[in-house]
């Protein structure tokens, strides 16, 4: 049904952000947008915690924008995987606006778009995790897109930060725009560009049947629609993925990432390594496991003996092993902090995508539920660890003025608090047993050797202990190295950043508990199992459809 | 004659549409290779015009021997089912149109982002040369590493 719930998480930041460079002709005061930003992500939050509230008892929510009957107006759909993302990204949003109070003080101006772009994000962001359709999946990426080019070119007195831009947005205009390409050949061969619509043609199945969508769009007869669907949607689906991955930065396409986190303001750099690229991996889950699934005939005509769409989760499987070796390899030698935590935040995109091996169509339910719910798992533990880290010790670079780590030495004396949470982050990507970043990894561990994929599953083991070394170092140089010279620097509280970092780790450790309990993987699992069955997709299929009979007028 | 006429129209269908992948390869080798960001924006604008180029080609009807060559324009203020069946019969698919206009939109706003970064390139590295800002790029990265 249409709830008001879904539609207004991207609607309310936008109109904020469009008011708010007309308050820029009156006022001045940092406060003031610090506190518009805080009360708008907060508002948004609360609208996602309500979609999260209904999507775990099982419903599946929808939205659809000027009452039109959904495939031919937009529709928003959430069900347990955006909806789960969605929270998360609205509370890193929340979080990052309550640092702009403390992080205000320390720019010399640029408050106003700096709240400005990151309203502008948070609508692209959630527009892209929470839309139905392929073609409004486009234009919010391309919302999220411009946001982040802006964003990383904030400083644009430092000349390293707008290289860095433009490093990011040529190939990103570029894979964007290859984006809306495949879509285009989407829709010339299926008619339609909605998604639950497309869950109807691709499978051709029984039970994925809706009167009420085909009225609409036709109905493809036998194995063709429009033209020859196999060729077509095996193009749509290597340029799709192409941006997706992009935007995830996945091996050939992180080169603009180090750049990008390190010269972007602390907000937003905490920002793209939480949930940025988390979007990007929500994108090709969404396109393998709602629309061209194991169970559709369309991308599963044989390429060397492998069915395409196997092919396809083969090759990502084995670009994020080799993106997590990169990772993990490159962050040890790094100096500045910043590109440090970027190297290890493409490390562990390299983990989730490794895990994809355990999506193909051969291997049993209970395996690739195992694997999803591990990704699912590890997307957040690894948004809240790493979104922790770069806001802490983005904090201590300003405080010290300088990214340089050994600059930093012995700071975990003068903020003990804070350097204990940054630590215990460190842990939880680590992979330390109370923690949930252990459990995460765990799961997927276990999923890939039910799998029969032996060497991933290590593979996830060794990256792990490969980036352990550069965790180390970073924790050796704040807790037991000592500065050599104890000069006197005016004291800095840090009370708001240190809040911030306390209320996530202990998010993190009642989570870790809370799966020592067995309550949360159970719910994770049973989830994963009922995304990637049959009965999953049907429940997607008809509330969409239901939408369109209320809404079409029966 | 008029088979004629149809053969004459597949042959251009076909010409547009090779044409457009020329385009699309061209302008493709243009953002990738080519190492002045100006020459780099020219390819990329082509590429975007390209894509709506292939979109609006998208929501083509073949011309059929037969039919009315009429604007598609419903001039009937009170539509029978008749008349708006034989509208159909002769109008293009709309939808790739407004495709078409939303990637517009978003493009203008994508190059004119792009520009301004550029002019900002210039302002300060002197050159818009990447080859030259990647050299200057290396020495920083291996500076901030020892």
């Amino acid at each position: 049904m249409n709830e008001p719930s879904v539609g207004l998480v991207t609607v309310v930041p936008v109109l904020v952000a469009f008011i708010m460079p007309i308050l820029t002709l009156k006022f001045r005061s940092r406060f003031l947008y610090a506190t518009i930003t805080t009360v708008t992500t907060f508002s948004v939050a609360v609208l996602t915690l309500i979609n999260l509230v209904e999507v775990v008892k099982g419903n599946v929510l929808t939205y659809s924008f000027g009452g039109w009957p959904p495939p031919l107006g937009i529709v928003y759909v959430v069900d347990f995987l955006n909806g789960v993302l969605g929270f998360l990204a609205a509370t890193l949003f929340f979080f990052s606006s309550l640092y702009m109070y403390w992080y205000f003080g320390k720019i010399e101006s640029g408050y106003e778009w700096l709240s400005t772009l990151t309203l502008i994000l948070l609508a692209g962001v959630l527009g892209c995790l929470y839309t139905g359709d392929l073609f409004n999946f486009f234009v919010m990426l391309e919302v999220l897109s411009i946001s982040s080019y802006a964003l990383v070119a904030f400083f644009r007195r430092r000349k390293w930060a707008v290289e860095a831009s433009v490093a990011y947005s040529f190939i990103g205009a570029l894979a964007t725009m290859l984006f809306f390409f495949g879509v285009i050949f989407i829709y010339a061969s299926f008619g339609t560009v909605n998604i639950a619509d497309l869950v109807v043609k691709t499978h051709q199945d029984p039970q994925l049947i809706s009167k009420y969508l085909e009225s609409w769009s036709g109905r493809c007869v036998g194995e063709w629609c429009y033209g020859n669907v196999f060729i077509s949607s095996a193009l749509a689906v290597a340029l799709m993925l192409w941006a997706l991955n992009f935007e995830a930065g996945l091996f050939p396409n992180n080169y603009w990432m180090p750049s990008a986190y390190t010269e972007s303001p602390t907000p937003a750099s905490a920002l793209f390594a939480g949930i940025v690229d988390k979007v990007g991996t929500y994108g090709v889950i969404r396109l393998f496991v709602t629309l061209f699934t194991a169970y559709g005939a369309v991308l599963a005509f044989p390429l060397w003996g492998i069915a395409f769409r196997d092919l396809i989760l083969m090759i990502l499987s084995f670009l994020g092993l080799v993106t997590g070796y990169l990772g993990a390899l490159l962050m040890f030698p790094q100096k500045n902090v910043k590109r440090l935590l970027t190297y290890s935040t493409i490390s562990h995109i390299g983990i989730i995508f490794t895990s994809f091996g355990a999506l193909v169509s051969k291997i049993p339910l209970s395996a690739s539920a195992e694997a999803l719910s591990g990704i699912l798992l590890h997307m957040i533990t690894h948004a809240i660890g790493e979104f922790a880290l770069f806001i802490g010790l983005g904090t201590l670079s300003v405080v010290v003025g300088s990214t340089n780590l050994t600059k930093m030495q012995g700071l975990g004396s003068r903020y003990p608090l804070l350097t204990a949470s940054i630590v215990l982050s460190f842990l939880s990507l680590l992979g330390l047993m109370p923690l949930a970043g252990f459990f995460s990894k765990f799961i997927m561990f276990t999923a890939l050797m039910n799998a029969g994929l032996p060497i991933h599953a290590i593979s996830v083991i060794l990256i792990s202990g490969i980036s352990a070394l550069g965790y180390f170092k970073v924790i050796y140089t704040l807790v037991v190295s000592r500065s050599s010279k104890e000069e006197e620097v005016k004291q800095d509280r840090l009370l708001i950043p240190t809040l911030i970092l306390l209320v996530l780790t202990a998010s993190l450790v009642v989570l870790g508990i809370m799966i020592i309990q067995g309550a949360v993987i159970n719910v994770f699992m049973s989830y994963a199992e009922n995304l990637l069955s049959i009965e999953g997709l049907s429940k997607y299929v008809n509330s969409v459809s239901e939408l369109s009979k209320v809404l079409g007028g029966g | 004659m008029r088979n004629v006429d149809i053969e004459l129209i597949k042959f251009m269908f076909m010409l547009t549409v090779i044409s457009l992948y020329f385009n699309i390869a061209i302008s493709l080798y243009g953002v990738v290779a080519k190492a002045n960001l100006v020459k780099k924006l020219i390819a990329l604008t082509i590429f975007q015009d390209t894509v709506n180029m292939f979109t609006i080609l998208v929501g083509y009807k073949l011309w059929r021997p037969g039919l009315l060559l009429q604007p598609p324009v419903l001039t009937d203020l009170s539509p029978t089912s008749e008349t708006l069946r034989e509208f159909v019969e002769r109008s293009v698919d709309p939808l790739p149109q407004a495709f078409v206009l939303t990637a517009i939109v978003i493009g203008l706003a994508v190059t004119l982002f792009l520009t301004t970064i550029v002019l900002h390139v210039s302002y300060h590295f002197k050159t818009v040369n990447v080859d030259e800002i990647g050299r200057s790029k290396r020495v920083y990265i291996h500076e901030e590493a020892v």
